[in-house]
């Protein structure tokens, strides 16, 4: 478990498929789950690429990942997808610095609930520019999304407390053994 | 052994405090005593396409009730909850240029016609509405 995977600042073609691989796995689930209502294994699985890749790789995955989901729900908007964009960032960036040494599922589980409410949060900002007059009242707008916020911070919660610690070793498992191809 | 113990109870908790949201969250639009409200069909200039008195006994869904009550209506499951699509002459084209608002007692309704409360005597507008694009 501690034996930390060697990461080369250039990237390899390996590097290059396997963030695109994870990029689709993220976007394939979300679009699987979609008819679940806020619910997703997306903060899990950035969680799991943060702490398994690093930062820089796991910020790719993201980035082209928004970019599809923005199209593809056509939510492709510069305030919106910037907004979603740095709310997305903000979960890879504490699990890599403030959680950078914890391998604890209950502590990283927290820390995925947390990532997943600064995501909500950051979304009140683009929502307050774009949406207010047709939601009504920003008020209003934050007093309904709570509801929502406890569950996309659950759906990142329970699949961290649970997956995290078989599929991080699996993971370090397999990119140790794809490294020595 | 300590540390699995507490994730299992942690996780349970939190399925728990999921299913209790979900609950809370989209398990309105159903009628908690008998009564009536009132249900109009607008244009886009606010003219009344259709108007009905409708009753309703307890336990009744506000979206079957208006299925039930006014012709051509149909629902686009969301995963968010129902989402009116077509009523009497109104419809959502396929660019979403315009959309059907649900107004509640003649305020936009902060929620989907799944999860809308409603009581006796409350008035609710299905109006014809031009989008208004994000800038």
């Amino acid at each position: 478990m501690k034996a930390e995977i060697k990461r080369s600042a250039v990237w390899t073609i390996l590097d290059i498929v396997l963030m695109a691989l994870l990029a689709a796995i993220l976007m394939l689930q979300k679009e699987l789950m979609s008819f679940l209502p806020n619910i997703s294994l997306t903060v899990f699985l950035m969680l799991l690429y943060a702490k398994c890749l690093g930062f820089t790789r796991t910020a790719v995955i993201v980035t082209v990942y928004l970019l599809l989901d923005s199209v593809i729900w056509g939510s492709l908007n510069p305030i919106f997808t910037t907004a979603q964009w740095i709310g997305w960032m903000l979960g890879p960036l504490l699990y890599c610095t403030a959680f950078k040494k914890t391998e604890n599922n209950i502590v990283l589980a927290f820390a995925a609930a947390l990532a997943a409410l600064l995501y909500c949060w950051v979304m009140i900002v683009p929502t307050a520019l774009l949406y207010t007059n047709q939601i009504g009242t920003l008020g209003a707008y934050i007093l309904i999304d709570i509801p929502w916020e406890a569950i996309l911070a659950i759906s990142g919660f329970v699949p961290t407390l649970l997956l995290y610690e078989p599929l991080a070793k699996l993971m370090r498992k397999l990119l140790a053994r794809m490294r020595q191809l | 052994m300590k540390n699995k113990k507490l994730t299992i109870i942690l996780a349970v908790v939190a399925v728990l405090a999921l299913a209790c949201i979900l609950w809370l969250t989209l398990g309105g639009g159903i009628a908690k005593d008998d009564g009536h409200i009132t249900v109009t069909v607008q244009d886009k200039d606010g003219k009344v396409l259709a108007e009905k008195k409708i009753g309703y006994k307890e336990g009744d869904k506000l979206a079957d009730l208006v299925k039930n009550n006014f012709s051509n209506v149909t629902y686009e499951d969301s995963g968010y909850g129902p989402m009116i699509m077509t009523i009497e002459s109104l419809t959502t084209p396929a660019d979403w240029s315009s959309y059907i608002s649900i107004l509640y007692n003649g305020e936009y309704a902060q929620v989907g016609i799944g999860s809308l409360e409603f009581k006796d005597g409350d008035k609710i507008d299905f109006v014809d509405t031009v989008y208004i694009p994000a800038s």
